[in-house]
């Protein structure tokens, strides 16, 4: 009825040769190397990243560029227009300006118009039977300096703008790293202590996070720099006293959610100190989310430091900073705008580009995305 | 889709409530706005009436602005020339009949003082003087008034003056300052009193000309209060006035009455029909506003919401020119105050060293980038030191004291330093520049002196940093000199602006008298002193020649003892609107332009 297999049946397949497991085509990736791969992918982030190496590059060789000190002063040459080579034959930052409201006699006198600083009449009218006029003038020439060059203009005092304007970025961005590894440090410290013990070490420490965050950033700030006095370190320590709350409280979240995986678990029961559990095993975890935290905070730190200089509270004099260049600025700005021009648009870019690189970053180290690409 | 409509609706509804709040706050809630928006009616329209102000085109009203956000303007608190619009005193400032200096006429007296003995003064009242509500103004007014002013409890700040400025009435200042001494004085024997209705008398110390009783009763704290109010704003145990605080706690008897007063916003006056001088009066109305940005006020004057404006940085680069804009020399001086006492830096007390600022700050530069004079000297271009006039900077015995180029001299200050140096034993100073924050000009010449000092010195040793602050904050640091030696400030910035040193110069040195109230410091220069007693004396006041010799004596030990260091004089520049007809072409001293005798072109 049913038919036996017989033995004879089977044969040996590949006995004649040795099998091996399959070897991995491609190379094993970190965690790190995931993140820079996703990261070099968004090009808006490599292009900021980009901007903020050249500005901090500018920052700190740009006054190498040009022959004048941030506070060399000279009365002779105030608020001169910028004036830039090859850009100034397109009529571009040629140095010139509209003088408005000139009586017409003067411009026959050599004294107040020399020769050779008219270039156009824009405009002829009479007040109180005064002819007048709204002149446009080589002001180079207007005010004796027919062969220099300010690329950015000069400020009240015949300051070159460029060189305080470099000058200020480095201040800025100086106050602003500093201040943000402190909140970093400060802050992961504090949020590590809390998360990992947690019960009432973690009430007391989040409770007084919370009164210290319940006053206003500015109210601290301006009591700090009246109390301290203006000056690089009293704004770096008014941007401290609160801002690392906001660290603290991610890292707080990290240790929440990671001190109770199976691998903490595992380094506890072989009898691992807290110390090594916090700082070895759990932070890295957070360390992501951290960088992340810290390029975004960038910018707000150059931001408020330049708020802060806008509403009188910044360095002391001479010292410029993109903020002071700004406060300065917007008392002249009917008259002068381009002296609020280029510390504007750097402000502008250098924020963008910190947000830029920050949402980069905050995807590249996201975890959920690990391998996505 | 319902819920969609009916959230469009409810939007709509809400924009709509929105846009009639907005209308309804102009039709009467807000006097800010009625104001702006009937000041712009007035200036673009040119004519018709706004149907939504209370100000019609055809009213002649002025508008100008103000900086100071005055939270008092009672005759004895308020510090602000708004005072001046609504208040009459007994004497006023006029133009001459040349219209190029000012003379003192009476405002609220019928005529000028007089006396037999030459201490004791007569002064009658106008019988026509009313309050705005009609109440009549004589003498209990003034005699009630006189006596709030110099009040021993409430001790009011600057009408201590009414004691002694131009004059000194007998036991006044006993009087106000009895709480602090100990020794009481009844006011019946001070030297005020009721002659008749019509008619006080005021009892002076030692001789004075009519003249000096004139100017002293043109003094703003000289002015009188409305009784019935002022007394009601007294609180119950009398250590507070509320007079002065609102629009309906203070009562006009100036050429203007102050109708509506938006806490620093603005304030706006009708005339006051029954003002003594109401017929001098043009104008139908004032509206000053508070602004302080310099673009917003430029950017109000160029759209005709500002009649007048005082230019700034952005201002006079446009308006420098202009045939409108008006250029004088100002009285303020602005000098460098020294804490001589500090402990920390004993240098600042040091001779040789405050010798060595005074040679080594170069006052051209200064002067050309904050578009005023150099100054090297302490009393303003702008003090008449003789009756016909006669500026004292024009005599050339005030001038010896300086030297080229404003004293400016390199050399001889380094040769100063380096003995300050020695004589005090340090390798480097160190000393920090106060400056009031809202003065752009003292920001620019604090930075140009940090810088061109630190070059001229050298960075090894010296330092200058230089500090913003709050003026009178700045003023409230340096008074705490006069407590006791304090190393709380180093070097500040000053300007003593005395109303009486404006015709008699000598009084400019009051501040640095060891027993004044207000001087910065307990340094104590006897030989000024000295002077300064002798320029007051009966002798002085009543020979100006010999006054103006002791003047100039105590200008010179001023310098000799570089008791401050001047660095520029203040030079104003105003610009007015096309409207306004001016009673006056030049600014004259004590009487500025005059507004309130101006007209509005139709």
């Amino acid at each position: 009825m049913s038919e036996q297999i017989k033995r004879e049946d089977f044969v040996f397949l590949d006995a004649d040769r040795t099998l091996f497991d399959e070897t991995f085509s491609g190379k094993p990736i970190g965690f790190f190397k995931d993140a820079l791969l996703r990261l070099k992918k968004n090009k808006a982030s490599i292009v900021a990243f980009v901007i903020i190496v050249l500005i901090a590059f500018f920052a700190v060789a740009g006054p190498v560029f040009t022959p004048y000190g941030y506070n060399d002063q000279d009365v002779n040459r105030v608020n001169m227009p910028p004036k830039i080579p090859v850009l100034e034959t397109f009529g571009i930052a040629d140095g010139t300006r509209i003088i408005y409201n000139s009586r017409k006699e003067n411009l026959n006198n050599p004294e107040k118009f020399p020769e050779g600083s008219v270039l156009e009449i824009v405009r002829e009218y009479e007040i109180k039977n005064t002819p007048m006029v709204d002149v446009k003038v080589d002001y180079y020439i207007y005010s004796g300096h027919p062969d220099d060059y300010f690329i950015m203009g000069t400020d009240y005092l015949g300051r070159d703008l460029w060189t305080r304007l470099w000058r200020g970025a480095r201040v800025s961005l100086l106050i602003a790293v500093i201040s943000v590894m402190m909140n970093i440090c400060i802050g992961v410290v504090y949020g590590a202590i809390a998360g990992y013990y947690g019960g009432r070490v973690d009430i007391i420490m989040m409770r007084i996070t919370e009164i210290i965050g319940a006053f206003p950033q500015v109210i601290v700030a301006t009591l700090l720099i009246l109390f301290m006095g203006t000056g690089i370190r009293a704004i770096i320590f008014a941007l401290i006293i609160r801002g690392w709350i906001g660290t603290a409280k991610l890292v707080r979240g990290q240790f929440l959610r990671f001190k109770g995986r199976e691998y903490v678990l595992a380094a506890r029961v072989m009898g691992v100190k807290d110390k090594k559990l916090i700082f070895r095993h759990i932070l890295p975890n957070s360390i992501g989310p951290v960088i992340t935290r810290a390029m975004v905070e960038v910018p707000g730190a150059i931001f408020a430091e330049s708020f802060l200089a806008f509403i009188g509270l910044g360095l002391q004099a001479p010292e410029p900073s993109i903020g002071v260049l700004l406060s300065d600025a917007q008392k002249v700005l009917n008259s002068y705008p381009y002296q609020t021009f280029f510390p504007a648009v750097l402000i502008s870019v250098l924020m963008i580009s910190f947000n830029l690189f920050g949402n980069g970053l905050r995807d590249a180290f996201n975890p959920t995305m690990r391998g996505s690409d | 889709m319902k819920k969609s409509y009916a959230a469009i609706g409810m939007a709509l509804v809400m924009l709509g409530s929105t846009l009639a709040g907005c209308s309804g706050s102009s039709s009467g809630t807000s006097a800010q706005t009625q104001a702006t928006q009937g000041q712009e009616t007035t200036t673009q329209a040119g004519g018709s009436e706004s149907a939504e102000s209370n100000i019609s085109v055809g009213e002649k009203i002025f508008y100008w602005s103000s900086t100071a956000a005055a939270s008092n303007i009672s005759p004895f608190e308020g510090n602000t020339e708004i005072v001046d619009y609504f208040q009459s005193n007994l004497y006023r400032y006029i133009p001459n009949e040349t219209k190029d200096a000012a003379m003192v006429a009476p405002d609220l007296a019928a005529k000028e003082p007089y006396t037999e003995d030459g201490y004791t003064w007569f002064i009658e009242i106008d019988p026509n003087a009313k309050w705005a509500n009609g109440d009549l103004i004589n003498a209990d007014t003034f005699m009630y008034s006189w006596q709030q002013a110099l009040d021993p409890k409430l001790m009011y700040s600057t009408p201590s003056g009414l004691a002694k400025n131009y004059i000194e009435v007998v036991n006044a200042y006993a009087y106000y300052t009895q709480e602090s001494t100990g020794v009481p004085v009844a006011w019946e024997d001070v030297g005020f009193k009721k002659v008749d209705d019509y008619t006080v008398s005021v009892t002076t110390t030692e001789k004075y000309s009519a003249l000096d009783v004139m100017r002293h009763f043109q003094m703003r704290y000289t002015g009188p209060v409305y009784q019935p109010l002022y007394d009601s704003c007294m609180n119950s145990d009398h250590t507070a006035n509320s007079y002065g605080t609102e629009a309906d706690l203070i009562m006009a008897s100036g050429p203007f009455v102050l109708t509506s007063w938006t806490k620093g916003t603005e304030r706006v006056f009708k005339k006051n029909e029954n003002y003594a001088h109401a017929d001098e009066v043009k104008l139908d109305g004032m509206t000053v506003r508070v602004v302080q940005d310099e673009l917003t006020q430029l950017e109000m004057f160029e759209k005709g919401s500002l009649d007048y404006l005082v230019l700034g940085s952005n201002g006079e680069t446009k308006y420098g020119d202009d045939p409108r804009t008006y250029v004088y020399e100002s009285s303020a001086l602005r000098e460098i105050e020294v804490n001589f006492e500090n402990p920390d830096k004993p240098y600042l007390g040091n001779l040789n060293f405050r010798k060595a600022l005074y040679y080594g700050i170069d006052r051209a530069p200064i002067a050309k980038v904050t578009g005023n004079i150099a100054a090297d000297y302490f009393i303003p271009t702008t003090y008449p030191v003789y009756a016909d006039g006669t500026k004292y900077r024009d005599l050339p015995e005030a001038n010896e004291f300086r030297t080229e180029n404003y004293s400016y001299n390199p050399e001889l200050a380094k040769e100063y330093f380096e003995k300050a140096l020695q004589e005090t034993g340090v390798s480097k100073v160190s000393v920090n520049l106060i400056y009031n924050e809202a003065v752009e000009d003292l920001r620019a010449a604090s930075e140009n002196i940090q810088s061109s000092l630190t070059a001229l010195f050298g960075a090894d040793k010296f330092e200058l940093t230089v500090t913003a602050m709050n003026n009178s904050a700045a003023v409230k640091l340096m008074r705490t000199s006069q407590n006791g030696p304090t190393n709380g400030w180093d070097l500040c910035w000053g300007a003593w602006d005395l109303t009486a040193a404006t015709y008699y110069p000598n009084r400019k040195f009051e501040p640095y008298v060891s027993t004044d109230s207000r001087r910065f410091s307990q340094y104590n220069d006897k030989v000024i002193d000295e002077l300064y007693a002798q320029s007051v004396s009966e002798e002085c006041r009543l020979d100006e020649k010999k006054r103006a010799e002791v003047t100039i004596a105590m200008e010179k030990e001023y310098i000799d003892q570089v008791l401050a260091i001047p660095v520029y004089q203040q030079v104003s520049k105003y610009i007015h609107s096309d409207r306004c007809i001016l009673p006056v072409e030049e600014r004259i001293t004590s009487v500025g332009f005059d507004w309130v005798l101006m007209d509005i072109a139709e």
